[in-house]
């Protein structure tokens, strides 16, 4: 992404955060998509609204956030008696503005320098995955490719799963890699670099289990490394290690009520990593039928970090070594809560979702003596539908 | 590895249970009882998700690209 005027753009490091650093392709590949006779379309319209920031927090700069409008088309088309072709595209618009830095306000608390609200970019993603299915398993091989302005990685993986003989257990797992590079929209007055990248690699092993006609559970493990430039070029003063491993785990269940004609959905994620990085994410969601076609589903999200070893509350010139202030390596919890609705045919399908998340130090697992004033409050909304011919 | 193994291991443990036939797994293969109803809302959220906190991965999670905002 770019802006177009001073003080430029900001933020929007994820590509050296944890964001970009999860591989899309072995992601999509734990989607799963069941063998079809059918092929199926499918497409999904985003807004995502940031709330704007505090203006008692902001020093300097607009306290507007990000607006995000992300489209999504899936094409899923059977080749052959065993394969199916996924190809999965995004086409991304992002405006607004983010967090350029910290500085100490009037009270020794953080306050905010924004960059203007001049950030436009835009982000492609494209990721093709070939699926081939057996009797007891199935093994996918996927490519991806995404580019922004400013911002370029290319990815694959390869996933597997095996049912047991008498398919109550099934293993699955993956590896995946990614090469990214990231080119900086320079600013007159800044000092950024000209080009840097960087490289990641992930895998996961899980199994699941059907314990009864109603209930089905999956264990699982992940690990994930990434290798290079993981610093954030458009923040005032942000200094990070140039290597991370994370490892965690996760718990699903999935549990059929017949008399409610609903199924309870309980994922939990454990992830920690050498930045000193440890979180807890709990998530429920509910999928009621009602009657024959249509399908509501609540859902209700928990997430706590705590932060990573070398995060600054403000920025200085007299910090040495590792630092950086950005706000996705602080102390904090975020709650986020939200509802489908979906009609189902037997040709198509549409779907109708909101959420809102809400981030605040006070939300985190642990005590926040000093919660970072860049922390996000969104809305997402999602219009979308599946046709399949 | 050795926490791999153990975690995998109690999971196994845990959920040892009597066989499913395949007439019973009727409501097993309900849309609203698979581990990703819809993969595109997976797949957008978790992009989300990892763009504003510093955690990411797991078994079905996504993204694509940057996308940092």
């Amino acid at each position: 992404m770019t802006s177009s005027s001073k003080p430029s753009r900001s933020t929007r490091l994820a590509a050296l955060t944890g964001a970009a650093l999860t591989l899309p392709a072995i992601a999509q590949l734990a989607h799963g998509n069941t063998p079809t006779a059918k092929t199926e379309f499918g497409y999904r319209y985003s807004q995502y609204q940031e709330d704007d920031a505090d203006k008692d927090k902001v020093f300097v700069g607009s306290p507007e956030r990000y607006e995000v409008k992300n489209h999504q088309f899936r094409l899923a088309t059977p080749v052959g008696d065993d394969k199916v072709l996924t190809i999965d595209a995004d086409y991304e618009t992002v405006s607004g503005a983010s967090a350029y830095g910290t500085a100490a306000g009037p009270d020794g608390k953080p306050m905010l320098i924004m960059s203007g609200a001049s950030i436009d970019d835009t982000r492609k993603d494209l990721l093709a995955s070939l699926r081939t299915s057996r009797e007891d398993g199935s093994l996918t091989f996927a490519l991806g490719y995404s580019t922004e302005k400013d911002y370029e990685a290319f990815n694959g993986a390869v996933a597997f799963e095996k049912l047991s003989a008498d398919r109550i257990t099934t293993w699955s797992g993956g590896v995946g890699f990614s090469s990214d590079t990231i080119e900086p929209v320079q600013t007159d007055g800044i000092n950024r670099i000209d080009s840097d990248d960087k490289w990641s690699a992930n895998g996961f092993l899980a199994v699941a289990k059907v314990l009864s006609p109603l209930w089905q559970v999956q264990g699982g493990v992940f690990a994930a490394l990434w290798d290079g430039y993981l610093s954030d070029p458009y923040k005032a003063r942000d200094i990070r290690p140039d290597q991370r491993q994370a490892f965690g785990f996760t718990g699903r269940s999935r549990y059929y009520l017949k008399s409610l004609q609903a199924a309870l959905h309980t994922d939990y994620r454990f992830y920690n990593d050498d930045w000193g990085i440890e979180s807890h994410t709990l998530e429920f969601s509910w999928h009621q039928s009602l009657g024959d076609h249509f399908r509501i589903v609540p859902m209700v999200r928990y997430y706590s970090q705590s932060q990573a070893d070398f995060y600054v509350e403000t920025d200085s010139v007299l910090n040495t070594g590792n630092q950086s202030s950005d706000y996705r390596l602080s102390p904090f919890g975020a709650l986020s809560w939200g509802a489908s609705l979906i009609l189902e045919q037997p040709d198509y399908r549409i779907t109708l979702r909101g959420e809102q998340y809400e981030s605040d130090g006070d939300l985190a697992l642990k005590n926040v003596d000093v919660e970072n004033p860049a922390l996000v409050n969104y809305t997402l909304v999602t219009v979308g539908f599946d046709y399949r011919f | 590895m050795k926490y791999v193994m153990l975690i995998l291991s109690l999971t196994l443990t845990a959920c040892s249970t009597a066989p499913v036939d395949s007439w019973e797994r009727g409501d097993l293969a309900r849309t609203a009882m698979q581990w990703e109803p819809d993969p595109m809302e997976s797949a957008m959220r978790s992009h989300i998700y990892n763009a504003k906190e510093a955690a990411s991965g797991g078994v079905g999670t996504g993204g694509g690209g940057c996308g940092c905002y």
